[in-house]
């Protein structure tokens, strides 16, 4: 998803180009407010977490190395910030982490997720809304990695350098994640 | 081959994670068992799930309230609103302190001792001001008799000057040179469009 002339744009930012800063938001909008809104299944904090990490992610961007992928650095932002919102959304009722039995792995849990309300639930084809309804039934932590890994198309690699996570934990998340989703449809087969 | 797959390896599988030789391993063992086919099959399908996910759509107000926030200019005029905002709370609550001090006694006799003191001072500088007017003026006049004396001095270079432009040769070359700017002026005058339609002829005088 990576366009060749992302580091191109970045350097026309940084020189105060203005259309280039409006060429930046277009282009990457729509996947970071897919990712906010898959986590944190709510329209008006998903457009809130989006607008932050445009901001976060210009206030940083003579940081941004052009040798790496551009979204994998945006989602590193993004992802960030979904995390913390979830931790302090959640922090308000219980504990976020519990320990999985027989793991030494903590996990986030997801006690109190409202899911989005019929209202914000767009009208789309069934197949995708039944795509949007089994991501939705994963913790966040494994949500984000498949989000990253499926719709984001980035890389374990990249993942893992997006999330602060060894390559080992990404890649036991996403499997892991998709045996839940495995064991989803097999106990609906009829 | 009769050792069964595991799901991470058969994910791994459909990954494309697995080299190329491992890949035609599993897929002569997924040929011909049955477990892992069908195991195989569910894979496929949360795949497929997954990969059918769509981007969200955003409202269209979004980016407009990104843009608000990310770029430089309406940024700096953020800065300006706030700083503007800042002074004018500033400016009130400086006014609204001044009120409240002015309404007690004390402040009260303070003002007008103040505006007395004021108003002596704005007497003074006024009558400086027309002390200063009127210097400027005797000055001024004073001046005018500098200009006579100057004029007198002048007055041989000036004779001389009209002597000689008086003297017919000179006289008839300064003629000749003035008809020849009018003719010249004539010649470049603005003329009707010619072949050129559209164009505008623009003489020297931009006229």
């Amino acid at each position: 998803m990576e366009s060749a002339d992302d580091p191109e744009v970045v350097r026309r930012c940084l020189a105060g180009d203005e259309r280039a800063h409006r060429q930046l938001v277009e282009r990457y909008q729509r996947q970071v407010y897919s990712v906010a809104l898959r986590m944190v299944r709510q329209v008006q904090d998903a457009e809130d977490l989006t607008q932050e990490t445009f901001v976060r992610m210009f206030r940083a961007l003579d940081r941004y190395d052009p040798t790496r992928p551009f979204p994998a650095w945006l989602f590193t932002i993004t992802s960030r910030l979904c995390i913390d919102h979830l931790r302090r959304r959640r922090l308000k009722a219980i504990s976020l982490f519990q320990r999985e039995p027989g793991s030494h792995e903590e996990r986030m849990i997801d006690p109190e997720d409202p899911g989005l309300r019929p209202d914000e639930l767009a009208v789309r084809g069934e197949e995708e809304e039944r795509s949007r309804e089994l991501i939705d039934t994963l913790p966040p932590h494994y949500r984000i990695v498949v989000m990253l890994r499926h719709q984001q198309d980035l890389s374990y690699e990249e993942i893992a350098t997006a999330l602060g996570l060894p390559l080992g934990t990404v890649k036991a998340r996403i499997h892991r994640a998709r045996a839940l989703l495995r064991g989803r449809l097999e106990s609906e087969r009829p | 081959m009769n050792v069964c797959h595991e799901g991470a390896r058969l994910q791994d599988y459909l990954d494309r994670e697995l080299s190329p030789e491992a890949a035609r391993e599993m897929a002569r063992h997924v040929a011909g068992c049955a477990r892992c086919s069908a195991e195989l099959l569910l894979y496929q399908r949360v795949f497929e799930a997954l990969d059918r996910l769509p981007l969200a759509e955003p409202r269209p107000a979004l980016s407009e309230r990104i843009l608000a926030r990310v770029l430089p200019s309406r940024v700096r005029r953020r800065w300006v609103v706030a700083a503007g905002w800042s002074y004018a709370g500033v400016f009130a609550a400086l006014v609204a302190a001044a009120a409240a001090w002015f309404s007690t006694p004390g402040g009260r006799a303070a003002v007008a001792l103040f505006t007395g003191e004021l108003s002596r001072r704005m007497v003074q500088a006024l009558l400086f001001a027309i002390n200063a007017l009127a210097f400027a003026v005797a000055s001024l006049a004073d001046g005018w008799g500098f200009m006579s004396m100057l004029g007198q001095r002048l007055a041989p270079f000036v004779r001389a000057l009209s002597s000689l432009l008086s003297h017919p040769t000179i006289e008839t070359a300064l003629g000749l040179a003035a008809a020849a700017c009018v003719a010249l002026l004539w010649w470049m005058r603005p003329r009707g469009r010619g072949p050129h339609k559209g164009a505008r002829h623009v003489g020297v005088l931009g006229i």
